[in-house]
């Protein structure tokens, strides 16, 4: 029984340590020899982890073979985008200036059905408003509205919201995050000093965070939200 | 890109190392346990019973210490039924039945055999 308790913890750090290696995208979307690497995977595993009679290098060296062709496959496909065609296939356009491709829909086997949960999960709901659709290598419909029927760009509307970048997070649940405080070239006294003027400390938010036009967020235990302006916008520096 | 390579060589360099490795010791193991084999059978063909006895004794106290390492490799099921053909023909030649000792030392020499077939990388595995 310990033996399998203890097979079973090798074994799933060792399918972590595989599927980080592989990539974030495998946690997202996959391509196909993506997700015949994940399936595998699991079933090269399930039997060592609870057959203690079948020794732990049998689930350990498939895995190790799916590793190594699919960083082969990966890094060739940089390399080669006729390979990359030829292993994940091309995207597909299947609405073009509003109108529906028929013969694409019928070369990759969609039904208009397909198409209109694709567009819904895209966020347009009635079909008129699509302006383009494209069906991506890993199956999935990214779809966008038609020019005239999305919401104008700050730019049309000559407007100039300034760069709006990744917020940094300061503080989570109390504890002051250093390595974001140190790449937004604050420091923790800075940090200290701003809280105490209104009237709270570190260790009473729950998350402060600061976003590129240097407004600064912060909610506290007690669920207080707090928003100011915390630096000027010319002096944030990443 | 890079990270990827170098993880890449190094996964494909540790496996490669773990299958020579694996190859080498079964084949030692299966060499030299079907090496007594032959002995134990020499001797019973020679006439001395005794000293076979003794020498399939010797076999089961090696195989024991090669169970230890190969159980890493090589599923139970494998070893544990040489174990018991080496347990069986003792217990065969102990009991004067030469014909079950025979045939359990035949069944112990394919049981070998096919430990050392089943490692090896050739096609019928492969397919």
């Amino acid at each position: 029984m310990t033996s399998i308790l203890i097979r079973a913890i090798i074994l799933y750090f060792l399918l972590v340590v595989t599927m980080r290696a592989m990539g974030k995208r495998q946690l997202g979307q996959f391509q196909p020899y993506e997700f015949v690497m994940v399936m595998l995977i699991a079933n090269l595993v399930a039997t060592p982890m609870s057959d203690v009679s079948t020794p732990l290098l049998h689930g350990v060296l498939p895995v190790a073979a799916l590793y190594i062709v699919h960083a082969l496959i990966t890094l060739l496909s940089l390399r080669s985008d006729r390979l990359r065609a030829l292993i994940s296939g091309k995207p597909s356009v299947i609405i073009s200036r509003g109108v529906i491709q028929q013969k694409e829909l019928k070369r990759l086997c969609l039904t208009v059905s397909d198409l209109m949960e694709g567009l819904r999960m895209a966020g347009i709901l009635d079909p008129a408003e699509a302006g383009t659709a494209v069906m991506e290598a890993n199956g999935t419909i990214t779809a966008f509205p038609d020019s005239r029927r999305r919401p104008p760009t700050a730019e049309e509307m000559n407007l100039a919201p300034g760069y709006e970048g990744m917020p940094m997070i300061l503080i989570m649940d109390g504890r002051v995050q250093i390595h974001n405080l140190t790449t937004a070239q604050l420091e923790e006294k800075w940090l200290d000093r701003t809280l105490a003027d209104r009237g709270t400390d570190r260790k009473n938010v729950f998350l402060c965070s600061i976003d590129t036009q240097g407004r600064m967020t912060l909610q506290d235990r007690e669920g207080n939200i707090m928003q100011f302006q915390a630096i000027a916008a010319g002096e944030v520096k990443w | 890109m890079r990270m990827t390579l170098v993880s890449m060589l190094a996964v494909a360099l540790l496996a490669g190392c773990i299958c020579c490795f694996s190859l080498t010791r079964i084949e030692r193991a299966t060499v030299e346990i079907d090496g007594m084999r032959m002995e134990v059978l020499e001797l019973i063909d020679a006439d001395r019973p005794h000293e076979a006895r003794e020498r399939l004794r010797g076999m089961a106290e090696a195989w024991s210490r090669w169970e230890q390492e190969l159980a890493v490799l090589v599923p139970h099921d494998m070893l544990h039924e040489i174990a018991g053909l080496i347990i069986e023909g003792d217990a065969n030649l102990e009991a004067g039945d030469l014909d079950d000792f025979n045939r359990s030392m035949a069944m112990l020499g394919e049981a070998i055999r096919h430990l050392y077939e089943e490692e090896r990388p050739q096609l019928n595995n492969i397919l």
